[in-house]
């Protein structure tokens, strides 16, 4: 067993678009809660001590997003109380309470997605979709750096005849005009001489091969094979009806059924796969190093 | 069979009168190195284009080209991709992708070879190349070096039988021009690749250059094999000047027999033809003004927070009108001291007073008008308008300075390296400063273009002007300074007169003064080897 950032950048893939999908799209509470929980479980063990800001920021969101709903919307039957002889209604409330969660924990599936995957393991993916994609998605992180790169420089250089001046705004503005039009002359021509070194090097020549370092490994296959399977039965589930849940006018959720619970657990058993393998590896690691 | 086989190769631009090159004939032999010489403007970049199918410039094209016996034109698109391989100046611009092993893998991907034989060639190359430790990291944290040797790498793992470098070294310091030059010589002699290669420094190449080709205004001067191009640059006073110390030294002397290419033979050219009953030259030497032009004081540079002090603890005089080189190594805080000399980065802690007043005294830009001006090392940085004329016009400069009405319709970018100094030059003198800084000045120029430079600095200085430069190119310093420090872990050395700190340096100091060393003194450049030598001929 690897670590989540040492699986193949595919599986890897599959697994947070499965599980951010349907956290977005199954409003069910239980699997809201779970995914909040779980989501924010996996980034913690992911990020260790760091993720604490990430927590406090998605906190201050979820208390706002949470608010926000009964603030705007004033559907539902059970009024808590008025303001400005406008009611405030608990079944708005708990709507927010409920998309606030969903919208928490996409975040932290996005999050920790970003933590797992460099530029360097997107480009793997793109590679299986198309070779030529990737070639593009490298070459703009190419560039993105060396023009941002170039922008400093030309920067400092124009500062040190006196060109480019932060004093005042009009001269900043000024500044700034100057030090982008040299850039982007900058640009073109190396956009050229780059295209040129492409051409020398056989690029459209032939069709081109994808190449990667990584390898998809049965451990891979495996992770991935899991998190598509029980994504389905969830969406299965989800089609009978039995994760449905309505709020307004009353908070209705759909009768506790078999295909219900299936539903929730087959979420849970998703969500929780990532956290249970990196502290799986982690515990591993600890004990044959204890033994050495 | 010859790798290479031309015949009559012609190449006209759209809209050009003349050829750029016209009628060039030649063969080169499977491992043969060849140097391509000759001014700015002669042809050098044309005609290794148009050996190269894919970067054929746009225009009329005559005559034949045949690589290791085929027609170039018949060649399958991946055959020609992988038969001849091209490094061009700028190894910034020919990099593709972000990742080292991309990089490399490019070539291969492109041809669409399959992934084990991309595997193996991206791991043999690394370790032939020696950058296997690099393979996973960004291509922009790499040195200039270590990039240009890349770019090399990633197009020897096509295995071309023909390899073109068009200026290689021309963006790298003499370290890194010296490295790439003896890994291009290793694959000649190990891996028989027929090498041609345009150079306007010589010093790295010529000693394993098998043959010189000399083309002038496009046209074919002679190819000859080594010593007879040396016989011949005896009378061709401009490839004399590019030539290096150890040839022009000899051909200034009007030695006979085999001419030297390299300092040791050079030194015995000179221990067995001259005396030493002179030892030294007169030194006019010239005391320093009282007047400090630039005092710094305990100043402490770092880039980030967290990061070390790239400055850290630096003392600094520098008077007026005097000309001090800095000297050091890559990363050694050259060019970010000139950065925090000429305001553009602030200083941490310390002092610094320009004419005695504190830098940061120097309020709404009064710095940049009339006091101080800097010429920075990529001087495309300045450029902003489409045409020379436009560029002089935004400076409003109405007097056209060094010789560049010549020039006034071109667009900046399609200047020489040396043009491009010129125009650089003429816009920051445009705020008159009375201190200029330069960063690597002679960076890409050629010979002509540095002599230039030099002649126009020391006029600079008759009028007054303080000027600190930072470089690499020794030859420059020993030209132009008065005095040189040298940079070691954030801080400068003394200050000395430059003929003692090239004088007496083993690594910092000039070819001349290596072959003149223990036996006279002071002899820094090629110009004073020649009179001291004189001085000492036998009767």
């Amino acid at each position: 067993m690897r670590r989540i950032r040492d699986m193949h950048p595919l599986s890897v893939t599959v697994f947070f678009v499965c599980v951010t999908m349907l956290a977005m799209s199954v409003s069910h509470p239980a699997v809201t809660a779970a995914s909040l929980v779980l989501s924010m479980l996996l980034f913690t063990v992911l990020k260790g001590a760091k993720s604490i800001r990430t927590h406090i920021l998605i906190l201050i969101f979820f208390i706002i997003f949470t608010l926000i709903n009964p603030v705007i919307s004033h559907k539902g039957s059970t009024v808590l109380f008025m303001v400005n002889d406008t009611p405030v209604t608990l079944e708005s409330l708990l709507y927010g309470l409920n998309a606030a969660a969903g919208l928490c924990s996409v975040f932290y599936w996005v999050f920790s997605f970003s933590a797992v995957m460099d530029s360097e393991r997107m480009l793997c993916v793109f590679g299986l979709i198309s070779p030529r994609a990737a070639l593009v998605a490298s070459c703009s992180i190419r560039y993105l750096t060396l023009i941002k790169a170039q922008y400093r420089r030309t920067k400092l250089s124009m500062r040190a005849i006196g060109l480019y001046t932060d004093g005042n705004i009009i001269d900043l503005i000024r500044g700034n005009m100057r030090v982008f039009s040299s850039v982007i002359g900058w640009a073109l021509e190396n956009g050229i001489a780059t295209a040129d070194s492409m051409a020398a090097r056989g690029c459209g020549s032939t069709k081109r091969t994808a190449f990667s370092v990584k390898k998809f490994r049965l451990g891979d296959g495996i992770f991935m094979a899991a998190a598509l399977m029980l994504s389905a039965l969830c969406v299965a589930c989800s089609a009978l009806g039995s994760l449905k849940i309505t709020f307004y006018p009353k908070t209705v959720l759909a009768p506790a059924d078999a295909a219900g619970f299936i539903g929730i657990a087959s979420f849970i058993l998703l969500a929780v796969m990532p956290s249970a393998i990196e502290t799986g590896v982690k515990l591993k690691w600890r004990r044959s190093m204890s033994e050495v | 069979m010859a790798a290479i086989d031309v015949r009559g190769l012609t190449f006209k631009y759209p809209l050009c009168e003349k050829a750029a090159i016209e009628d060039i004939s030649f063969t080169a032999a499977e491992g043969e190195t060849m140097l391509v010489c000759g001014e700015g403007g002669s042809g050098k970049s044309t005609l290794l284009r148009c050996l190269k199918r894919e970067l054929i410039p746009n225009g009329e094209l005559s005559g034949k080209v045949l690589i290791a016996g085929k027609d170039r034109d018949t060649l399958e698109p991946g055959e020609s991709a992988c038969l001849v391989g091209f490094v061009g100046q700028d190894c910034e611009q020919q990099m593709v992708t972000d990742k080292v092993w991309h990089e490399l893998a490019f070539g291969p991907e492109s041809i669409g070879l399959d992934k084990n034989t991309i595997a193996v060639r991206v791991a043999e190359t690394a370790a032939y190349f020696g950058i296997y430790d690099k393979l996973s990291k960004p291509t922009a944290s790499l040195s200039g070096g270590e990039k240009q040797l890349l770019t090399l790498a990633s197009v020897m793992i096509m295995q071309p039988r023909v390899l073109l470098l068009d200026e290689p070294c021309s963006q790298l310091d003499p370290l890194a021009s010296r490295q790439l030059a003896e890994t291009v010589a290793r694959l000649c002699r190990e891996q028989a690749v027929t090498v041609m290669i345009a150079e306007h420094r010589f010093e790295h190449i010529l000693p394993f250059a098998d043959r010189v080709m000399r083309l002038e205004k496009g046209r074919l001067s002679f190819c000859e094999n080594r010593s007879e191009a040396l016989k011949r640059a005896a009378e061709d006073e401009a490839l004399l000047r590019a030539m290096p110390a150890p040839v022009r030294i000899f051909s200034g002397l009007s030695g006979e027999g085999e001419c030297p290419c390299d300092t040791a033979g050079a030194r015995r050219f000179v221990r067995e033809t001259f005396d030493n009953s002179v030892r030294s030259l007169e030194i006019d030497e010239k005391a320093l003004s009282a007047n400090k032009a630039l005092e710094l004081k305990n100043v402490t540079f770092r880039y980030e927070r967290e990061g070390k002090d790239i400055i850290d603890g630096l003392d600094l005089e520098v008077s007026e009108g005097e000309c001090l080189a800095l000297l050091g190594a890559n990363g050694s805080g050259k060019s970010t001291a000139l950065g925090l000399i000429s305001g553009a980065l602030k200083a941490q802690t310390g002092s610094i007073r320009i004419f005695g007043k504190k830098l940061k005294d120097y309020k709404n830009n009064s710095l940049y008008q009339g006091t101080l001006s800097m010429l920075p090392q990529d001087v495309t940085a300045l450029f902003t308008q489409n045409s020379v004329k436009e560029e002089l016009e935004a400076s409003h400069i109405t007097e056209i300075p060094f010789g560049l009405e010549k020039l006034l319709e071109r667009h900046p970018y399609d200047l020489s390296g040396g043009e491009r100094q010129l125009l650089a030059l003429a816009k920051v003198l445009a705020r008159e400063p009375k201190i200029l800084l330069l960063d690597e000045p002679t960076k890409s120029l050629d010979a002509a273009s540095t002599d230039r430079l030099c002649e126009i600095i020391r006029s600079l200085k008759q009028k007054g002007m303080t000027v600190l430069t930072v470089s690499h190119d020794t030859e420059f310093c020993a030209e132009v300074s008065d005095r040189c420090a040298v940079f070691f872990s954030g801080r400068l050395s003394e200050p000395a007169a430059t003929i003692k700190v090239l004088g007496e340096n083993r690594y910092f100091t000039t070819a001349s003064s290596l072959i003149t060393r223990d036996r006279y003194d002071g002899a820094l450049t090629v110009e004073d080897t020649v009179r001291i030598c004189n001085m000492n001929r036998r009767l």
